[in-house]
């Protein structure tokens, strides 16, 4: 209860005088000397203790009397967000939409919204029906109306989530059960934020149905502060930074408060690392440096975490880190040629810092099989079992590089690479007007590239280098079939890059030599990383994401074979939430929706995978719509009723409620009690008569 | 049964029993009450005999008629007989109580002034109708026994120990009565001056003693104000004055069940003493003298 007068209370110290007059006049009753207590004995013990009693009970009702007196001119109301009930309406279906989306956990907006969904259930007439619909993004809600008790209960299992604000779901969900519950009065009372990022385009176009009521009840304020991680940016380790891999935050502070000694820290694996203490001001950003040493290969949980009690749930920003290590290469080199044909290769592939890849030359014979890459550089002279061992090498899921050089004979290619591979070389394997030497206006281009492939889309963008300015003096021409495809091509038409799977493996064929010999691409800026590319696509290798956003979909079974770089099979998969708790498990995974912050995890006996989760970045701010204007919005003009209500101002309700009026009767009444009671319990009648 | 309020009370003519306490003179204040109490039936229409005791009387069947003041007829209407001085001669012994609880009062006059105010006064009323005057003062004892004599001097002695008396300790009726009554041998008028503040039986033993040995018998009870209406305001320890034993009292709820108490008790010892004889008067010490006098007045001409 509260009370709009609370200083009277003051005068409750009034109710304590009686008390304590009672007290003392216990406490120090005087002595008096009296001539003989002969008569005083003889009174009865029961009269005495009667009379004691009448007069602890008109000790009671003076402090009741004056408490309830008190009480009344305190002015008493008890506390409701809800519009009293109009009369004469016999049943109203109350659809409460109560936004649970992430930024209604900011400081205390949850309970004052929870309060306000329970008032409507108790403020309601007998027959009133309720549904209640939680939103964020996504609406949940009953499929019929049910009684009040229900609903509240209802009310008080909910809890916010991570996800972000979307209205136009709520309504429409709102709507539908609106329009479900027939005849009568309908309202929907929507209980929010008022977000001004949950108000999106979509949700300007909708307006509810003709005869439903919206009423809103605003949480949200003006005045906020709210400090989150919006992005982190991430630079790979190189020679320019010390070899540290080095993480950027875009650290935001929503509001317009300037915020002092703020704590960002960073963990790896649940460790604790590294962090910093920042001073941002009000309606700015800030980037945050961290930098971490080589870390060991594999993935890891990188936490960056804000010391921001308005709003917790976007105080952690996760993502996963891959660090790579270095894949080997096996490079077979034609032996005639020497270390020169390969010497533009090591220098694309074999260095330290800027190649994820270390070459090892092999001999044909000893081709290690078991999975993972492999140039053949220009090899000529394959033997059947040689052969048979590349190709057991592929199929089981290695990648291969066929480098096409000088030595290429199309007979020897044809009856071995091409008995198992959609590629031929034509006969004959160069140009015809390719003499062997070098005119140098007699070259070919490399300009017909699929920049949607994935080996070429990196560059797709401008000034992330160009192929067309490498000059193909001799190529060798092949012929694909079916099976094939060819990502780049010479501006004659001749496939410069073939791609065929063999198997569970991949094969690209490249018409022209790794050297210099036959072209100026080891020449070019795009060399080497056109040979990354190659091997990256070779392997299967996945820019994975470092994070994603709650509200995305993911296919656990292929993020799990992205990372093995394997399929699964039937393997059963196992997803578990942030929370620990498993989702789903099954031959068949399904999308797995991403509703919590943090790391969901995705399981099989032999593989695992991780996915971060990170509340959305606009969710975050908690910039105030104007709820008059957005309600306004969805009203159809003529038919449904708006009404903005807010909290109702406590006058407002005092004067409703007039409960004051019953504490004074009460006070009356045990006043006049008092009165009659003491009347009778003292003795004023005259003097007995002696004779 | 005596009348609470004597017909001649005046409030104008009979001085209130706290301005007695001022006047230093226990004499002074005897004579000063008696007189006015004097000139007081001397003005009354109401009264059929003259103040002057030592020379009438009321008549009686039988009287000589010659000794009639026609006088006195021709101006009331009514038969006196001339008495001469020395023809009366009875003796009068005051019995005062002084125990302490006679030592109470709240209007500013205790009981055992207003007590000694009324020996004086009956003392002195005494000795001016030429009667014999004893005096014994006592509370659980005899404190003091002056025999009863006749002289002008004697009354000086009386009055000086009726002065001297105190409240002294608690009451012991019989044994104090009884030792009284071994002593006075020769009947005559009994005054017991006492608050009976005693057990009930023991009191009426005590007073019995004297009836039975012939005496005329009068009692006073003397009650204070406060004593008779208990109109004491707040709670309080209540602390006897003679046994110092204490009771926490409610007055507020205790008042009626004390008045009914209290009254019973009054009206048991005048039922009591009216069996026996003995003439039974309770007294206020808020009032004047005067209705103490004239019940001692009416009892002696109910005598002589």
């Amino acid at each position: 209860m509260s009370f709009l007068n609370p200083l009277f209370l003051i005068g409750g110290l009034a109710a304590a005088v009686p008390v304590l007059l009672h007290l003392v006049r216990r406490e120090h009753a005087k002595k008096i000397e009296f001539p003989t207590l002969m008569f005083l004995r003889r009174i009865s013990r029961k009269t005495i203790r009667y009379r004691k009693l009448r007069r602890l009970l008109l000790l009671l009702l003076r402090v009741f009397a004056l408490l309830f007196i008190v009480l009344a001119f305190m002015r008493p109301y008890r506390e409701t967000t809800e519009a009293a009930p109009v009369a004469g309406i016999v049943t109203t279906a109350h659809i409460i939409a109560l936004d649970n989306s992430m930024s209604m956990d900011y400081r205390d907006r949850w309970e004052q919204a929870r309060k306000a969904a329970s008032a409507i259930t108790r403020n309601s007439n007998p027959g009133d029906r309720f549904a209640v619909v939680e939103f964020s993004d996504t609406a949940l809600g009953p499929a019929r109306l049910t009684t009040a008790s229900e609903a509240l209960s209802r009310i008080e299992a909910i809890e916010p989530t991570d996800r972000p604000t979307r209205y136009g779901q709520a309504l429409r969900a709102a709507e539908k059960l609106a329009l479900d519950a027939g005849t009568g009065k309908r309202i929907v009372h929507l209980i929010s934020d008022f977000q001004k990022n949950g108000w999106t385009s979509d949700d300007q176009d909708f307006r509810l149905a003709a005869g439903v009521e919206l009423r809103t009840i605003d949480v949200g304020s003006d005045e906020f502060s709210n400090i989150t991680i919006r992005d982190v940016r991430i630079t790979e380790a190189d020679e320019t930074n010390g070899n540290e891999t080095k993480l950027t935050a875009s650290v935001v502070n929503f509001g317009n408060l300037d915020r002092k000694n703020i704590r960002i820290s960073l963990s790896v694996d649940g460790r604790e690392v590294a962090d910093r203490r920042i001073d941002i001001s009000g309606s700015a950003s800030q980037g945050i440096d961290f930098r971490l040493l080589r870390l060991v290969p594999g993935t890891r949980r990188v936490v960056l975490t804000v010391d921001d009690p308005n709003l917790q749930r976007d105080n952690r920003f996760h993502l996963n880190l891959q660090a790579r290590g270095k894949t080997q290469v096996q490079l077979v080199e034609n032996p005639a040629k020497g270390r020169h044909s390969s010497f533009f290769l090591s220098k694309a592939l074999d260095i330290d810092v800027l190649s994820p890849y270390t070459l090892k030359p092999a001999a044909p014979e000893k081709i290690i099989r078991s999975g993972g890459l492999l140039i053949w550089n220009d090899v000529p002279g394959r033997t059947a079992a040689v052969q048979q061992k590349i190709r057991d090498f592929v199929e089981a899921g290695g990648g291969l590089v066929l480098v096409l050089g000088e030595s290429t004979n199309a007979g020897e290619f044809n009856r071995s690479f091409g008995s198992w591979l959609p590629v031929k070389v034509a006969e004959p394997p160069f140009a015809a007007n390719r003499t062997g030497s070098r005119p140098v206006e007699d070259y070919v281009l490399m300009t017909d590239i699929s920049t949607d492939h994935p080996i070429f889309r990196p560059f797709s963008q401008p000034h992330s280098g160009s192929f067309s300015s490498a000059r193909f003096f001799r190529h060798v021409r092949v012929s694909v079939s079916e099976g094939s495809e060819v990502p780049a091509r010479f501006d004659n038409g001749d496939p410069a890059l073939v791609a065929a799977n063999a198997g569970k493996g991949r094969v690209l064929v490249f018409a022209s030599s790794a050297d210099d010999s036959m072209n100026d691409l080891p020449l070019k800026a795009v060399y080497a990383p056109f040979w990354q590319q190659m091997l990256r696509f070779l392997e299967k290798y996945r820019e994975r994401r470092h994070w994603r956003e709650i509200g995305e979909t993911i296919d656990p079974r292929k993020l799990l074979m992205d990372a093995a770089g394997n399929s699964l099979s039937d393997e059963s998969i196992a997803v578990l939430d942030p929370a620990g708790q498993r989702l789903t498990a099954g031959g068949d995974a399904e999308h797995v929706l991403l509703e919590k912050s943090g790391f969901y995890e995705i399981r099989t006996m032999n593989s695992i995978a991780s996915v971060a989760a990170n509340t959305p970045p606009k969710e975050s701010d908690l910039t105030h719509g104007d709820a008059e204007e957005m309600a306004a919005g969805w009203v159809s003009h003529g038919s449904a009723e708006f009404r903005q209500e807010g909290p109702v101002a406590p006058e407002e309700q005092e004067k409703r409620q007039r409960i004051w009026i019953l504490f004074l009767i009460a006070g009356a009444v045990l006043l006049v009690s008092e009165m009659l009671l003491s009347r009778a319990a003292t003795d004023n009648r005259p003097a007995t008569p002696v004779p | 049964m005596n009348d609470f309020q004597p017909a001649v009370s005046d409030s104008r003519r009979f001085i209130d029993p706290e301005t007695l306490v001022r006047i230093a003179s226990l004499e002074l204040v005897a004579r000063t009450v008696v007189e006015g109490f004097i000139s007081g039936l001397h003005r009354s229409p109401h009264l059929g005999f003259s103040v002057n005791f030592a020379e009438h009387r009321a008549y009686h069947p039988g009287d000589d008629i010659r000794k009639i003041d026609w006088n006195v007829y021709g101006r009331t209407g009514r038969f006196y007989v001339k008495e001469y001085e020395g023809e009366t001669n009875t003796s009068l012994h005051i019995l005062l109580d002084c125990s302490r609880s006679m030592s109470y009062g709240s209007k500013g006059i205790t009981k055992l002034e207003y007590g000694q105010f009324l020996a004086a006064s009956l003392g002195y009323f005494a000795f001016k109708q030429r009667d014999s005057i004893g005096y014994v003062s006592y509370d659980e004892d005899l404190l003091e026994y002056i025999p009863a004599r006749g002289s002008t001097g004697h009354l000086n002695t009386v009055l000086h120990a009726i002065e001297r008396a105190e409240a002294g300790r608690k009451t012991d009726f019989i044994k104090s009565l009884v030792k009284v009554s071994e002593r006075l041998r020769r009947r005559g008028i009994v005054v017991v001056i006492s608050d009976l503040y005693d057990e009930p039986a023991h009191v009426m033993n005590g007073l019995r003693h004297l009836a039975f040995r012939g005496h005329d018998v009068i009692v006073f009870q003397v009650l204070d104000h406060a004593e008779l209406q208990f109109d004491f305001a707040a709670a309080a320890q209540f602390v006897d004055m003679e046994t110092r034993a204490e009771m926490h009292v409610l007055p507020e709820y205790m008042r009626s069940q004390y008045r009914i108490l209290l009254g019973k008790q009054i009206e048991e010892n005048e039922r009591e003493c009216r069996k026996d004889r003995i003439d039974f008067s309770l007294i206020d010490t808020s009032t004047p003298l005067d209705s103490a006098l004239f019940s001692y007045l009416v009892r002696r001409e109910q005598l002589y």
